[in-house]
This record gives C-alpha cells, sequence and structure tokens, in this order.
C-alpha cells in the first residue's frame, strides 16, 4: 500500500525532522534535521494526499537515516 | 562558492505500486520525486534538485556532498544506457525507462527575492541536454523473450 504525503510528514515529525510547506510557486514540502544538515524535497504535485511509492520513501529513509522497514511501518 | 556548474544523471521509470505515477531520481544526488506522467516527473525531480542545490549552497554546503544513490540505482542506468535507444524527444510509455541528463548552473550573486517570498533565494537555472535513452522496463521472462520498448 503507497503511502500518502501527510503521512509522511506526520512519521519525520515524530522523528523530530522539521517539515516546512512548499515556497510559493513550488510543489515540494522541504524535511530538514532541527540540527542543519541537507533538506529533503517531498512531492506535493497532488496536494498532502500525494501518493508516494516505495522507491521514493526509500529515499527519504537513506537520507534521514532510518530504517526503511520501521519508517514505512509507522506511515 | 560563486558558481556552481554541473550535468546530472536522471533516471525516470513507472511506480511498481501507485497506477499511472512515474519516479525520477536524481542519482548524484539520491534526490526523488514523482510526477503523473514521465515529463512530469522530470519536471517534478527537477524543481526538487534546484531547491535541495539551492539550499544548500545558501547553508554553505556543496551539493556534492550529499551521497550518492546506492550502486543498483547505478547498475539500471548504465544498462538503459547500454541497452536503450538513443532518442531526440521524449514521450511517455508505462513499459520504459528513460534516462536523460540535467544540466544545472546557480550564480552565486543571483540572490533575489520573487514576489511572495521574504527573503532572497538562489534559482539555479536549468536544461535538460538533448540526447536521452529509453528502454523497456521489463521482467526477467519479457527479457528471454525480447519484448522492444
Amino acid at each position: 500500500m503507497p503511502a500518502r504525503l501527510n503521512a509522511l510528514i506526520r512519521a519525520l515529525q515524530e522523528r523530530g525532522i522539521v517539515v516546512e510547506p512548499p515556497r510559493s510557486g513550488g510543489s515540494h514540502w522541504k524535511a530538514r534535521r532541527p540540527d542543519g544538515g541537507a533538506c529533503y524535497q517531498l512531492p506535493a504535485h497532488n496536494g498532502l494526499r500525494t501518493e508516494l511509492p516505495d522507491v521514493y520513501v526509500r529515499g527519504v529513509a537513506r537520507h534521514f537515516d532510518i530504517d526503511f522497514q520501521d519508517f514505512k511501518r509507522s506511515l | 562558492m560563486r558558481r556552481f556548474e554541473r550535468n546530472f544523471w536522471l533516471l525516470v521509470k513507472p511506480a511498481d505500486d501507485v497506477p499511472g505515477q512515474w519516479v525520477g531520481h536524481c542519482l548524484e544526488l539520491d534526490i526523488l520525486s514523482v510526477g503523473d506522467s514521465l515529463q512530469e516527473a522530470i519536471r517534478m525531480t527537477s524543481e526538487a534538485m534546484c531547491e535541495a542545490i539551492a539550499d544548500d549552497i545558501e547553508h554553505g554546503r556543496s551539493p556534492l556532498q550529499r551521497r550518492s544513490a546506492p550502486p543498483e540505482y547505478v547498475t539500471e542506468l548504465n544498462r538503459v544506457l547500454s541497452e536503450g535507444r538513443q532518442v531526440a524527444h521524449l514521450e511517455g510509455n508505462e513499459r520504459c525507462m528513460a534516462a536523460l541528463q540535467i544540466h544545472v548552473q546557480v550564480e552565486r550573486f543571483e540572490v533575489k527575492p520573487v514576489a511572495g517570498e521574504e527573503q532572497g533565494h538562489l534559482h539555479p537555472r536549468l536544461e535538460q541536454l538533448p540526447s536521452a535513452w529509453l528502454m523497456a522496463k521489463y521482467n526477467a521472462e519479457q527479457r528471454r523473450s525480447g519484448a522492444p520498448c
């Protein structure tokens, strides 16, 4: 079952990751650890109900060094 | 950093678990995005790349410090380049994977606010390079039967 963006945002926030909405005209939310570091873009071309395939969720997990299976279970 | 300029490889293919959706993946930056068509996935991935690159430079980081994609994705790219056909125009086909390059250029002094923004941000310029490669997205059984793209 693919994840939706709103669930991904919630799961990231539960792990202490800061998530910001898109800039005006943008189609991506921005996620970053509060202590800095590189951000990661979360696609929102269909709003907060945007469906996200596993290959994308794996990329998010890699970027934030989160175990994918554990992350997926929380979505 | 006054200027940043580089070509990046994008691998674009249909999502396995979301019908009708395409996934774009910038391999050098390990950045992914999605779209409801091949062209939209390219546009969305390019936007994600530009925002990430701009954010890195604004915070004093080189975008190339990001980890690149795991080796299996580079293997997939190399397979598309070696077994796919080179095309001048990309058209969406649910059975195909596409590989293309995006040229990104950022001038450090071009930080300027635009309407709706409280502060200036970098606005990278990007350009899709002319050549692209297409290859059928198939499983082992189809490969044995030689299914074309």
